[in-house]
């Protein structure tokens, strides 16, 4: 699927800034979000694309999915802080000062959600057409909507849930 | 406010920290070295697999399974060769001209490969980032050391964006020649450079005498400076 070296090499320089934008904006760290960046590419060069997704489609798709994974660690990690604390571990000053605490609610509710419903919100966010979303994802078109409602009612209800009507 | 409304406008507030601007061309070289690194994964990984196929061509029961293997591993290993042993060096009349630059090193003077040219000089492009790039540069040092006073010399080009990251990683690794801060014209000049790290021999009259992508194999490396500074004396 990558081709030839100056095939994905074309393909970095007309995407790479947008995927490490969408990376950075769930994982909040610059410097981890273009490390995941090059290897969302890496992935790209490695695989096969589904019929009908396109490569901007994938590395959208691939960027939210890795953006998620290191999310959700992050998350894995903070609950066990207290423990890594005793065994000598320390946070970053950029996890112990969030620089946005809506945000940080946001980043919560997202790694809480089922891993379809967070991809489905993160890829329209980032403005993904539904026949877009429906190529990339291997859904029906008819039911992207359906879905994204479904994965928005998902969402509410767990920001409401711990952060009450906002 | 409808569920759609609300969560868009929750999802509009994660934004990518004000002022990041990611590193295409950082990036870019990343990608480069990565995919250099797993394709050397690869190779061990399938020479591995032909050294314990090989161990099954000891039974008639799995003899044509385990040559089949043994076949698909050589294939993949064939690379180790130009990979691993830096090839033969080209023979002289075959030898290309190496490109020149004038670049300056970490203590600010103007280095010039032309004005090397009598010495046997290898050229390493590499990038502080790279791990394989770390990796083999004690080894240069090393060859520097032992080979300097017999007419040979090496020169490191970094790519990276400036000297910032590049001093610190020339002390850290023990480097003792000079490193100049390569530019994209300097790499398009010697074919692009499109992974680090590459490393180019250049003979006594100033012809690139043999060239290498990725980790090189010291004794094969070291053969080929012997033969070079041997050449017509």
């Amino acid at each position: 699927m990558g081709g030839k070296p100056a095939e994905l090499e074309a393909l970095f320089l007309a995407h790479y800034a947008r995927v490490a934008r969408l990376i950075a904006r769930v994982i909040r760290n610059p410097g981890r979000a273009e490390e995941l960046a090059v290897e969302v590419f890496l992935k790209y060069s490695r695989n096969r694309l589904a019929p009908g997704a396109t490569a901007e489609g994938w590395l959208s798709l691939t960027a939210a999915r890795m953006a998620l994974d290191e999310l959700r660690s992050a998350g894995r990690r903070a609950r066990m802080a207290p423990l890594l604390r005793m065994a000598g571990w320390a946070a970053t000053p950029e996890e112990i000062h969030g620089a946005n605490e809506e945000q940080n609610r946001v980043r919560t509710v997202l790694a809480r959600l089922s891993p379809r419903d967070a991809e489905l919100l993160l890829l329209r966010s980032d403005g993904m057409r539904y026949e877009d979303m429906a190529a990339t994802l291997e859904l029906h078109a008819a039911s992207v909507g359906k879905m994204l409602a479904r994965a928005q009612k998902a969402f509410r209800k767990e920001y409401v849930e711990r952060y009450g009507k906002q | 406010m409808e569920n759609n409304e609300w969560v868009e406008e929750k999802m509009a507030i994660l934004q990518a920290d004000d002022g990041f601007a990611p590193d295409a061309a950082a990036g870019l070289q990343r990608l480069r070295c990565a995919r250099s690194s797993r394709r050397m994964g690869w190779v061990w990984a399938a020479g591995g697999g032909a050294v314990a196929c090989a161990g099954l061509l000891a039974f008639p029961a799995t003899r044509v399974l385990a040559q089949r293997c043994v076949e698909a591993c050589v294939a993949e290993t064939a690379a180790v060769g130009q990979m691993l042993g830096f090839g033969p060096a080209a023979p002289v009349e075959a030898r290309a001209v190496a490109p020149d630059f004038a670049l300056t090193d970490a203590e600010g003077k103007m280095l010039r490969l032309a004005d090397l040219r009598g010495k046997v000089v290898l050229v390493n492009f590499w990038a502080t980032w790279c791990p394989p790039c770390r990796t083999e540069i004690p080894l240069f040092a090393e060859l520097q050391k032992a080979y300097g006073d017999a007419g040979f010399a090496v020169v490191g080009v970094s790519m990276d964006e400036g000297w910032d990251a590049v001093r610190p990683a020339m002390s850290a690794l023990g480097v003792n020649y000079p490193v100049v801060l390569g530019d994209d014209e300097t790499a398009r000049k010697f074919g692009g450079v499109e992974k680090l790290p590459e490393t180019y021999l250049i003979d006594r009259s100033g012809r690139i005498a043999a060239a290498h992508a990725g980790l090189p194999e010291r004794r094969a490396l070291e053969e080929r400076i012997r033969g070079l500074l041997g050449e017509g004396r």
